[in-house]
């Protein structure tokens, strides 16, 4: 017998029966393939207006700092005065999606602009987060042909832009906004990163210290551009 | 690593004269427990969400066999690899094998209890890879050779200077005299040489906080972002994992979620929570070429049968720990495995042997507070309960004590000669202790008194003194 | 004598005295009794009880904790309600004798009955008689510990404060570790002292730095735990259990406290 075998008549035998049945089988698919949510808190629910205002409120709370923006052309000014701020390099790795291609760089010659995954020289990286939940604060990312996932965690400085429109109230809101974008059986990316602030730990004397092997700083560039 | 929890006094022994662990401690049983009481203030379905875990992890465990039937064949459908191992032997040679298919020189953790259970930090440098942990407490507990002495903080037990003193023994390449006297001088030369070994790792292996029956995926969670620096880099992937912690839906791993931080660190949500399923696709730019998920029972598929199935529910949140007087006082390490606290009490015994870690149930002052802080309401003392009466059955216990509770029983049932005896003791106790009050040393109880003193007996018993006044006060 | 009943009660009350409070502090029992019997019940002290049985229940000594268990539930058969002035011994009635008995069909059903008429001191006071106040005096500044089995397992907190509001002159000041547990847990203490001893170390310190007089609480193994490390320390501070400052019985030297002093 193989070791699947063995483990899984040992698991039977432990609950004191043989394999499932049919009914059984059915009830459990049942839920597996129409998951529903189990308690969702009230904190994070609300119109797109609240829903924002809870997601910032929140990233803020766990370190992060967020940008209110209207408008794409603000983005390249917003994000000169945040890394001079910040004593930052004025390069910037950037994934190399539409909407971030798409952004009026050239206002800012400044900023010197290279699309692709993130290097080990790059201190500055920028994504277009797929998402974000207000209940946490909380960056989505999936990964997929335009959005490298080593972005999110090699460089010291982590920012995202995000639409507002994109903020769930919950996680579960987000996953089945995956589930119905992808409208496949095997929806999942290969990686869906929840980003909650920076970088951390307390390893050492129990001391919150920022930056270990992530970012040691997240910005949020927080588009609300429903009016454009 | 081999367990000393057989030298459970010793330990104690040496833990509570440790000047700097005990420091630690202090700081240990403050902090953890004030987050989360901050953390759970702010969330008033708190409570309501720990029910919900409790009823889908239950429904997890009735249905163990179907769900991970159902999570190795989404695994596999997005080409993801499942071997089964029925124990941390099996385990570490399928890790190796992979390792060495992919001729493997170095390996990068992220932090795992799964690696710990199997020590296969050891198994693979015995074979000549070398493992490299990155979580930063598991680094410092790595370089120093020792297990972890807090689930969620490894080496909150280490001191800075201590930390500082195993960096410059293991960076020898940097300036011996280079300052590493702060915290953030030791982090940042931590994350230098780490970052290093992420990118030149041939392999990187993490835990699992959940495997997703719905999707196929597994789920870490990290503070550090070592854990995902560890998975995406190199070109294998390989997650281990013990068996329970398979969840049905993406739902409800992200109830769990909601109760997993708050319970210890006070978050609500650990900085990273990462989804993983199968190796990178096609068109991705980035990701492991391999994904394998070790599933691991060692045990747990014997616990699921037997009074310790609650256990099975455990989410390792460390909560448990922070908040129990016994760890907090003793440490980790006096436990003498790679578990401890509450429920390393319950675990240990059923990973490695009744027998020679018979003390650990008993350590317990039955205060029940871990159960009340356990986000999955787990009946720990219950547990230790049974433990107890399983040494009771199996004559673990001394001699000395057996014959002590089998004298004491013997007179507890027999209320008569109970009461005559007692009657007769502490009157003449009360005669000798009531003039000060309390006796500084008594025979047979020098255990009491050695740091505290005994009140005496006021004089003759209540029963006597009832009967004397015709059963009126 | 059985006073008379105040308020149209008279419950016939079984007092179960608790091992300790017989053998070490009798005042204690009496202080119950007059408690009991001010608020109107008839209380019987039945001779054929010694312990609840939790030092076998807690070694896994299932065996004689049942026969224990036995000889609790026929000496207290008939009782309109059973009161003990320990939280950590009426759980162990109230909570563990049922489960001693799943499934037996003999001793099943007496032991779920003894469970639900039995009650610790003060939340029988509280909840069951609905006392609102008694008649004591304490001019002293206190602070309370909430023994472990009694919060958790059966959930007193608010009822001894409760009554302790009421006595003239005391005033409650709470201590940061209340409801931690303060080292004793029965045969922990003797089994591991080293341990034992920290906790409770850390215990009084606690209590201390609230700057009362006193250490007020509801069960007596505690209290002893407590006391002996103070009176080791040689701190000042007092500890009485809650039945004596409530029946105003506080002449006594306090525990751990010689008649010398």
């Amino acid at each position: 017998m193989s070791s699947r075998e063995i483990m899984l008549a040992k698991i039977r035998n432990s609950l004191g029966r043989g394999p499932l049945g049919g009914d059984a089988i059915q009830a459990i698919e049942k839920r597996l393939k129409n998951p529903t949510p189990n308690t969702i808190p009230a904190r994070g629910q609300g119109g797109a207006k609240e829903r924002a205002a809870t997601f910032s409120k929140m990233a803020s709370q766990c370190d992060c700092t967020v940008d209110l923006l209207n408008d794409v052309s603000e983005i390249p000014g917003a994000l000169k005065t945040y890394l001079e701020t910040n004593n930052q390099p004025m390069a910037i790795r950037v994934a190399p999606v539409a909407d971030l291609q798409d952004i009026p760089w050239d206002e800012e010659p400044a900023l010197v602009v290279n699309y692709g995954n993130a290097e080990e020289t790059d201190h500055v990286g920028l994504i277009s987060a797929w998402g974000g939940v207000a209940e946490s604060g909380t960056i989505v990312a999936l990964s997929g042909p335009q959005n490298p996932t080593a972005l999110n965690f090699l460089p010291d400085t982590f920012v995202a832009l995000l639409y507002s429109k994109k903020i769930a109230s919950n996680y579960e809101e987000a996953w089945s906004r995956v589930r119905s974008e992808s409208n496949q059986d095997n929806f999942m990316p290969r990686t869906v990163n929840w980003i909650t602030g920076p970088s951390r730990t307390a390893d050492i004397e129990q001391t919150l210290l920022l930056g270990v092997h992530g970012p040691r700083r997240v910005h949020i560039l927080l588009l609300d551009n429903e009016k454009s | 690593m081999k367990p000393t929890s057989a030298n459970f006094y010793t330990n104690v022994d040496k833990a509570l004269v440790d000047k700097t662990l005990q420091k630690a401690l202090r700081k240990t049983a403050v902090g953890f427990p004030m987050l989360r009481a901050k953390a759970i203030d702010a969330l008033p379905e708190f409570d309501t969400l720990r029910d919900d875990a409790v009823t889908l992890k239950n429904d997890v465990l009735d249905n163990l066999d179907y769900y991970l039937e159902r999570f190795e064949t989404k695994a596999i459908e997005q080409g993801g690899q499942v071997h089964w191992c029925s124990d941390t032997q099996e385990a570490n040679e399928t890790v190796l094998k992979i390792c060495q298919a992919a001729n493997a020189k170095t390996v990068t953790k992220g932090k795992s209890m799964i690696g710990e259970e199997m020590g296969v930090n050891e198994y693979l440098e015995e074979h000549g890879i070398e493992p490299i942990e990155t979580d930063l407490g598991e680094y410092i507990i790595q370089l120093r050779n020792e297990p972890p002495s807090h689930i969620v903080g490894p080496a909150i037990h280490v001191p800075k200077e201590e930390v500082a003193e195993a960096f410059k023994e293991a960076h020898t390449e940097l300036d011996a005299e280079r300052s590493l006297e702060e915290p953030q001088e030791l982090l940042e030369e931590a994350r230098a040489i780490l970052r290093e070994k992420f990118i030149n790792a041939d392999v990187g292996i993490t835990g699992a906080n959940f495997l997703v029956a719905e999707t196929g995926s597994s789920a870490i969670v990290t503070n550090e972002g070592n854990g995902d620096l560890t998975q995406i880099l190199p070109r294998v992937h390989i997650v281990l994992a013990s068996i329970e912690k398979v969840v049905p839906t993406l739902e409800d791993a992200s109830t769990i979620l909601r109760v997993l931080a708050r319970s210890i660190t006070g978050q609500d949500l650990s900085v990273y929570t990462t989804f993983s399923t199968g190796p990178r696709r096609d068109d991705d730019i980035d990701g492991p070429e391999e994904f394998h998920v070790i599933l691991l029972d060692n045990g747990r598929s014997e616990m699921l049968g037997n009074e310790f199935r609650d256990m099975l529910r455990c989410i390792r949140c460390g909560s448990c720990l922070g908040h129990c007087p016994i760890y907090t006082t003793i440490g980790g390490h006096a436990y003498g495995w790679v578990y401890s606290g509450p429920m390393g009490k319950v675990l240990i015994p059923n990973l490695i042997g009744h027998e020679q870690s018979k003390h650990l149930p008993n350590a317990c002052t039955m205060c029940g507070k871990c159960e009340e802080v356990c986000p999955l309401r787990i009946p720990i003392p219950t547990m230790n309960r049974v433990w107890r009466g399983k040494e009771h059955e199996a004559k673990y216990s001394s001699r000395a004590s057996r014959i002590a509770l089998g004298f004491w029983a013997f007179m507890a049932k027999r209320p008569k000669l109970y009461h005559l005896l007692a009657g007769f003791k502490y009157s003449i106790l009360g005669k000798i202790g009531r003039k000060k009050g309390r006796f500084t040393s008594v025979p047979f109880a020098s255990a009491w008194t050695e740091g505290r003193d005994l009140p005496s007996p006021q004089g003759r018993t209540f029963q006597q003194q009832w009967s004397d006044r015709g059963g009126k006060r | 004598m059985v006073s008379t009943p105040n308020n149209a009660q008279s419950l016939n009350v079984g007092l179960f005295v608790t091992c300790l409070v017989d053998l070490f502090r009798p005042s204690i029992g009496f202080a119950t009794v007059k408690l009991l019997e001010d608020n109107g019940c008839i209380v019987s002290v039945p001779e054929n009880q010694t312990c609840c049985g939790q030092p076998a229940y807690n070694s896994g000594d299932q065996k004689n904790s049942i026969e224990i268990a036995k000889q609790v539930i026929s000496a207290f058969k008939g009782f309109d309600y059973v009161v003990l002035p320990s939280g950590s011994c009426a759980a162990m009635i109230s909570q563990h004798y049922p489960l001693l008995f799943k499934d037996d069909s003999q001793w099943e059903a007496p032991a779920k009955e003894l469970a639900t008429k039995t009650f610790e001191l003060t939340t029988f006071l509280t909840d069951i008689l609905k006392v609102e106040t008694v008649e004591a005096t304490f001019e002293q500044q206190a602070t309370y510990h909430d023994s472990c089995s009694g919060l958790r397992e059966l959930g007193i907190k608010n009822q001894p404060r409760k009554l302790l509001s009421s006595v003239k002159g005391l005033e409650l000041k709470e201590s940061k570790k209340a409801e931690e547990c303060c080292g004793f847990g029965g045969s922990f203490s003797v089994k591991y002292p080293k341990i034992s001893e920290r906790i409770v170390r850390d215990k009084i310190e606690d209590a201390q730095k609230t700057e009362t007089q006193t250490l007020i609480g509801g069960d007596l193994g505690c209290l002893m735990n407590m006391a002996g490390k103070l009176k080791r320390e040689n701190a000042p501070m007092e500890v009485r259990h809650v039945a004596e400052v409530l029946a105003g019985m506080t002449d006594v030297p306090a525990i751990g406290e010689g008649e010398d002093k």
